[in-house]
């Protein structure tokens, strides 16, 4: 219970969001129930969002899973880090704890754990305990929330303009991201290629300009050392 | 359909890239230059996808499109707040459609 407990700031800061995410399914080309379904299928806003801007937009099937699997490589991250503390729990334990994991969820078990000491110090069992507390209560209100916006969508359109949300949401994302000097140099870069890869063909020219320009940002680092 | 096999097939996706090392290796450790990469990655990722929406109808362009999300991610940059930031972008969006 006490992780539900230390989600709940997350749950209550994340309803409008959620909301929003939920309003722009149903504002979608394709079902609804297809774009809400990106609630528990994917899990994760940012990746949910660009799923639906690029389905609408007739991006093919492997467009949108490159660009998922790109925004999602961070929790190979985060799971890398939250491993070692998993070790010894039983494997379906495992598999749930993985499928909830989500930055809220990692920042709030990453603090806890730090807090009571860490590695050597901190009570293995019950911080696993503590996790999936935490990151199942996001992901339970995260799919309520999200569906309640997809029920909600004609109302909240009246109060939410559609043709902004989703360039809003994308926004806010970035700026969520982008915490140094190098990541918005990369957002940048991001921002200039994608107007031009918008000409490449099945809607791939987000992943190639993403791609492109953490690439650009590698090189222009390298050659300035 | 295709949005069906292509929400599945990003969840697949997702779900691996969560459990390929607790599961897998759980004594693998994650390079923090590949950490880094990682993170960088899904910083363009967004990136890319925003500039295309934004000039997506060059003959719509108006003040609000381009000024309405600068806004908010400067604000979600500097109050570490969704719903604030999405509050201030959507805002801005409806004044400047209201405003002359």
């Amino acid at each position: 219970l006490a992780g539900v407990r230390a989600a709940l700031p997350y749950v209550a800061g994340y309803l409008p969001f959620a909301l929003a995410i939920g309003a722009l399914a149903r504002q979608t080309t394709f079902s609804p129930l297809a774009g809400w379904s990106s609630s528990w299928l994917i899990y994760g806003a940012t990746a949910q969002v660009v799923a639906m801007e690029q389905l609408d937009a007739g991006a093919s099937i492997a467009v949108v899973v490159a660009s998922s699997a790109i925004i999602n490589l961070r929790l190979l991250a985060y799971a890398g880090a939250l491993a070692p503390r998993w070790q010894g729990a039983r494997t379906r334990w495992t598999a749930v704890a993985s499928a909830v994991l989500v930055d809220p969820a990692y920042v709030i078990a990453h603090d806890r754990w730090t807090r009571d000491g860490g590695t050597g110090t901190a009570d293995t069992v019950w911080h696993r305990h503590f996790y999936l507390g935490a990151a199942g209560a996001l992901w339970i209100t995260w799919v309520a929330e999200t569906g309640i916006g997809t029920l909600l969508g004609p109302r909240l359109a009246a109060v939410l303009p559609g043709e902004a949300l989703a360039p809003l949401m994308l926004a806010v994302m970035l700026g969520l991201l982008a915490r140094d000097a190098t990541s918005r140099w990369v957002a940048a870069a991001g921002l200039v290629l994608g107007v031009p890869a918008m000409a490449i063909p099945e809607g791939a020219g987000p992943v190639v300009a993403a791609v492109a320009a953490v690439a650009a940002i590698a090189l222009v680092r390298r050659v300035g050392r | 359909m295709t949005a069906w096999l292509a929400l599945a097939g990003a969840g697949v996706v997702a779900f691996a890239l969560r459990a390929a090392i607790p599961l897998g290796h759980a004594r693998w450790r994650i390079p923090d230059t590949v950490a880094e990469w990682c993170r960088l990655g899904a910083v363009a990722a967004v990136a890319a996808p925003l500039a295309g929406s934004l000039v997506e109808s060059p003959g719509e362009i108006t003040a609000a499109t381009l000024a309405a999300p600068a806004v908010a991610a400067v604000t979600a940059g500097v109050t570490r707040s969704l719903p604030i930031a999405l509050g201030a972008g959507l805002l801005l969006h409806i004044a400047a459609g209201v405003l002359p």
